[in-house]
């Protein structure tokens, strides 16, 4: 098993470093790119104090290179909570497809907000709970989204975190180091 | 004579909050025994503190005043910098909340760079860590304190005193924050962060009701003079554009799990079990405060746009306008004294890690000793680092600008690799480490000091970041796997 857990760790430790590499290519590619001379908006016609974005065109040759970009930032962020989990206990038994689940599903949310977001670069109109159908998924799902981790970090503290085996072996460490630990 | 009853209740609940904080710095001072006590609340701190620390920590006096004036000015971009606060918190959770608790205790850490150097058995990975924290912390604690004083002179303006010069402002933020953080440390800070943390919360659901109260058509008529005058202002990339906003998520998600102020909370917890209820409490309760970001932003941009409301002199007097002018004197009082309550926490937390990395980590990654009689020593630092921040924040603005924008960068592309990711995997090296550091400092510093310009406003620290990162796993990957002490390596088992 602990061989087992050890080629996951090794395998996981290489797709963080595959991620990393692939987000530093892209970032690299935007410095060889022609850059549209709104593409940061400009100052507003009369607030000195406010810029305006212009019209979502200034997107249309980067929307692939942004949302694969988006796409690998969430995946390495649920690569490193695995990553956070795995290294010292492994998964218990069928407990993958709890990131993948929610690694899937973040993925999916990002790439429906961008879809609904070309959407409304050609019709604005369209408002959802007072909000741009992009705005409203970015602000209410995308958001709070991390809380199924939250749940699950919560739920499953003693599995996956600490539970009371780690507890008196650590207090075993801590007084073969020293004296007493405080209660943990 | 009713703008002056306004400016007098503002004034008076500031007053009242100020005078809080010194009977917290002195019962603390009462409690402040020891060294570990000053820096690390003698890791006694129960799950609803250490809740509340966490997220009260990162919203500071940048949230409350430079937030909403962040919405005013380029609409939805900046709320990328909000949105990656829940991921982020998990991430220091699932990967730092329990490894770094467990090691400070084993330890006996009283600072970050105190795990670092244990963890990597090297003092330069120590030197190095202090560094970039100090430098980080000049540039956070001089904006806290132009913040602090910025707003201190607004409110003083509308009352019979009358308008007051900015330094005998910095002079009084001066006097208060020093007097709460040397006599109580960092036990002042963090139980200021649970009163604080409650008044917020309460404070962003009313001023969030006050704002759908604007407008007849609530938060729709908000939303429609925006998209009237800018459809993409209101869109999610806001007028900064897409590839920017993504390098701020990733900037703020990632790099939360390197704010020294931040984590340094974890270590302060009384049990590790605490933190699966610490988890939850911390995310709500940010993302709750945060609805006074969106909300006061947003509400100013079409209060201007529809000339219902004069333009503002500057952005960031977007919150302070707004609650002056549209809200309760009361409501208003109460969110002053929130704001003032974030900014003496953070910065009273970036005055413990300034003055631990002067008086603890470089003395002892350069001679391998503390200075004695530490804790008198970490009170000296204190008063020493918020005078030179304070003088920064005064003199040199465009020092204090450009630090401030490296802070929060610094902080990430610096610690990030080398502690939240070197304490969960055991082959990371210590030049890994040192490398990740150094290349992290040069690329913050050399895009801020040379003035490149970056395409498509992708930021100068989440290039930082990235590229620390890479280094730290490409050089570990390549290098030897180092030998590890074998009572830290038992806790990275746990």
């Amino acid at each position: 098993m602990g061989n087992v857990e050890s080629k996951v760790s090794s395998l996981l430790t290489w797709i963080l470093f595959g991620l990393l590499i692939l987000l530093c290519l892209l970032i690299g590619s935007v410095f060889f790119l022609e850059e549209p001379s709104e593409s940061q908006g400009y100052r507003h016609w009369e607030k000195e104090t406010m810029r305006q974005g212009g019209t979502g065109e200034r997107h249309s040759k980067i929307l692939w290179l942004g949302t694969a970009l988006g796409i690998l930032q969430l995946l390495f962020f649920v690569s490193c909570l695995a990553f956070g989990v795995l290294r010292q206990r492994g998964f218990p038994q069928g407990q993958w497809w709890t990131f993948l689940v929610g690694g899937f599903l973040y993925v999916l949310i990002f790439l429906f907000m961008i879809f609904t977001y070309w959407d409304y670069v050609n019709d604005p109109s369209e408002l959802f709970l007072s909000l741009p159908v992009p705005t409203a998924i970015m602000l209410l799902v995308l958001w709070p989204f991390p809380l199924y981790f939250v749940l699950l970090y919560s739920l499953r503290f003693d599995d996956w975190v600490f539970g009371k085996k780690d507890l008196s072996r650590f207090h075993k460490l801590a007084s073969s180091n020293r004296k007493p630990p405080a209660e943990n | 004579m009713i703008e002056l009853g306004r400016g007098l209740t503002v004034l008076l609940s500031v007053v009242f909050y100020m005078g809080i904080c010194v009977a917290v710095g002195l019962w603390a001072l009462r409690r402040t025994k020891s060294s570990t006590d000053f820096f690390m609340a003698g890791r006694d701190l129960g799950i609803i503190v250490t809740g509340f620390a966490v997220f009260s920590s990162i919203m500071s006096g940048f949230g409350f005043v430079g937030g909403p004036g962040l919405v005013y000015h380029m609409g939805m971009s900046s709320m990328w910098m909000v949105i990656g606060a829940p991921m982020g918190t998990c991430i220091s959770f699932y990967l730092l909340g329990k490894r770094i608790r467990l090691l400070a205790e084993l330890k006996e850490s009283i600072s970050l760079p105190d795990v670092v150097a244990a963890r990597y058995n090297s003092q330069t990975s120590r030197f190095l860590a202090s560094l970039a924290i100090l430098l980080g912390v000049m540039g956070y604690l001089g904006t806290q304190i132009l913040a602090m004083a910025t707003v201190l002179q607004d409110i003083i303006a509308n009352t019979p005193i009358g308008r007051l010069s900015l330094e005998t402002c910095v002079a009084i933020s001066f006097a208060v924050l020093v007097f709460y953080c040397v006599t109580g440390g960092i036990i002042a800070s963090v139980y200021t962060d649970v009163v604080q943390g409650v008044i917020m919360l309460i404070a962003a659901l009313m001023v969030f009701f006050a704002v759908t109260t604007i407008y007849p058509n609530g938060f729709e008529g908000i939303t429609l003079m925006i998209r009237a005058d800018d459809p993409e202002a209101i869109s999610p990339w806001g007028t900064v554009g897409m590839l920017g906003c993504l390098s701020w998520y990733f900037l703020f998600t990632v790099g939360s799990s390197g704010q020294p102020h931040v984590i340094t909370k974890l270590m302060m917890s009384k049990r590790v079990r605490d933190l699966r209820q610490t988890l939850p409490i911390s995310v709500v309760g940010y993302s709750l405060t945060a609805l006074l970001w969106l909300s006061i932003g947003l509400a100013m941009r079409a209060l201007v746009l529809s000339g219902s409301h004069p333009e503002l002199p500057r952005i960031d007097a977007a919150a302070s306008q707004f609650l002056q002018a549209y809200t309760h004197p009361l409501l208003a009082g109460l969110v002053f004294a929130a704001l003032f309550a974030a900014i003496m926490s953070t910065a009273d937390g970036f005055l413990n890690i300034g003055s631990a990395a002067i008086v603890h980590d470089i003395p002892q990654s350069l001679r391998g000793k503390s200075l004695k009689n530490e804790l008198a020593w970490a009170r000296t630092a204190t008063v020493a680092i918020a005078l030179i921040a304070s003088l920064f924040a005064t003199y040199s603005d465009d020092l204090v600008a450009i630090l401030g924008a490296f802070g929060w960068g610094t902080f990430a592309a610096a610690l990030v690799p080398v502690v939240t990711i070197g304490f969960n995997w055991k082959r990371a090296t210590a030049l890994a480490a040192n490398t990740a550091m150094i290349s992290s400092l040069a690329i913050n510093l050399g895009i801020k000091l040379l003035k490149i310009d970056i395409p498509y406003r992708i930021d100068a620290g989440a290039i930082a970041l990235l590229v620390s990162m890479t280094v730290f796993f490409g050089i570990s990957l390549l290098s030897k796997p180092p030998r590890l002490d074998s009572d830290v390596e038992a806790v990275m088992d746990l």
